[in-house]
């Protein structure tokens, strides 16, 4: 017997329960606003619901996830400039000690194509391969940016907070 | 820093079930919209459709664009995509992106309005004083220069010595000498042609540590006269980064209106029309000149772009 489809409501919710947060950290670094992360989030929902096309594996359904709101992000960038850098009262919604406060504000101040790797490489344990796939880059340009980008947080960590 | 600071910090990062909820509601409202803009067309569309309805060229950035313009390149589908990203020649260090529409339903008058940071009640507010290139610095404080005027102004210091200075304006008029960058505006027309929005006017420049001009950001916002239809216009001058949109296709069947329009001071602007949503931009090396809009037509979009001309000593 043939599968039920999915009901969309579920589909989302489903999604956003399994990677929203992913999602969310993701936007939340590259444009520094929890509202446009929101957005960005919700669109890439969309976009997701939108796909017919099945995913070869869970693996590529993260993949592509990722790629969707992280254009999402670069096609809001443009329109949204004006929207301030989060301030050091909004980061206080997420972490508490002064510690991980000090290095998220020190992560919002390296350049966006620095946080993004680290992001992929640190958080969602990806490898260099998969990341230079992901982004259109070399793995070279991935491993290069990695090591400035280690660089220049923990240089900018010490600097403003130690 | 450990590597597993940095990963167990990002991982405080999360949503709120409210947070999660809404965006679960949110994105199935946005389905359903594009569900009904998709049946057949109603008379609500202002677009004269016959003579407007996609289209498009299929373009290669140095045979059709003029050099001094980066703008998106329309493609006919994700077949002709495929084709650019797998050319043998192309320089793979080189990010190719693909832009799409977000949703079809503009945001409200009011919203955007709300959205705009300089709000005559935040003038002398602190929490205001974020935003603007230099991403690596950090405003830290205020000094207010004028608050009560019909022209009002403040300057916002960095930590790093940077000066960000500020302007706000009921009438955009009075912001138009403070425009730098490749893109003027012709404000008077505009002035005559609809109505400027008070709360939505505001320009600032920055100026780094060596006191050496770095940029610019314009944003002013009009409405028609019965209020229904709006747009925000904005221009930007950023001699820190450079705009590279050539990189940047966009697919012809994934807005509902995409065509390049040259305006007649020579002006190239991609437009874009999704739902009752309008964009259109013309990018240089280091300017911008966006306009965003709600239930407009083609041919309003083209009289407000045909304000726009370019400064004549562009190299």
């Amino acid at each position: 017997m043939p599968e039920t489809p999915m009901q969309p409501i579920d589909k989302a919710e489903n999604m956003v329960h399994k990677y929203g947060n992913m999602l969310f950290r993701i936007c939340l670094v590259m444009l520094g606003n929890e509202s446009d992360a929101a957005d960005a989030v919700q669109d890439t929902v969309v976009k997701y619901l939108q796909r017919t096309e099945p995913f070869e594996s869970a693996e590529h359904e993260k993949a592509w996830l990722i790629q969707v709101s992280s254009n999402q992000c670069r096609n809001m960038k443009r329109f949204w400039r004006m929207h301030p850098k989060i301030q050091l009262e909004d980061l206080q919604h997420y972490v508490s000690d002064p510690e991980s406060c000090g290095i998220l504000e020190a992560l919002m101040m390296i350049p966006e194509k620095f946080r993004i790797i680290m992001m992929l490489y640190y958080v969602e344990e990806y490898h260099m391969d998969q990341i230079a796939k992901m982004i259109g880059k070399s793995v070279s340009t991935v491993k290069m940016r990695l090591q400035k980008g280690r660089k220049l947080l923990e240089e900018t960590y010490r600097k403003e907070y130690l | 820093m450990k590597p597993e600071k940095l990963k167990d910090t990002l991982h405080l990062l999360q949503m709120s079930e409210d947070m999660q909820t809404r965006i679960v509601k949110g994105a199935l409202e946005d389905m359903e919209k594009v569900r009904l803009l998709r049946q057949p067309r109603r008379k609500h569309w202002r677009i004269k459709t016959a003579a407007i309805l996609v289209i498009a060229f299929v373009s290669v950035a140095a045979a059709t664009h003029h050099q001094k313009f980066d703008n998106e390149i329309i493609l006919e589908n994700m077949d002709e995509f495929k084709q650019v990203n797998e050319k043998p020649d192309r320089d793979t260090s080189v990010m190719i992106g693909l832009s799409s529409p977000n949703s079809p339903t503009p945001h409200s008058l009011e919203e955007m309005i709300e959205g705009s940071r300089f709000k005559s009640k935040d003038w002398e507010s602190e929490r205001t004083i974020g935003g603007g290139s230099l991403s690596s610095d950090r405003w830290s404080r205020m000094e207010m220069i004028d608050a009560e005027g019909p022209l009002r102004s403040r300057k916002v210091y960095s930590y790093k010595g940077a000066v960000k200075t500020e302007y706000t304006a009921e009438n955009p008029r009075m912001l138009q000498e403070f425009i730098t960058g490749d893109f003027q505006l012709n404000i008077d027309a505009l002035n005559t042609m609809y109505q400027y929005i008070p709360d939505g006017n505001m320009l600032y420049t920055i100026k780094d540590k060596h006191q050496k001009y770095r940029g610019m950001m314009f944003l002013t916002m009009y409405a028609s006269d019965d209020g229904h239809s709006y747009f925000q216009l904005s221009s930007h001058h950023d001699l820190s980064s450079f705009n590279d949109q050539s990189n940047t296709y966009v697919l012809k069947n994934s807005y509902d209106v995409l065509y390049n329009y040259t305006n007649p001071h020579g002006v190239e602007f991609v437009i874009k029309i999704y739902g009752d949503c309008v964009w259109a931009s013309s990018i240089t090396k280091n300017s911008s000149f966006d306009l965003y809009g709600g239930y407009m037509s083609a041919d309003e979009v083209e009289k407000v772009l045909d304000q726009v001309t370019l400064r004549t000593d562009i190299p």
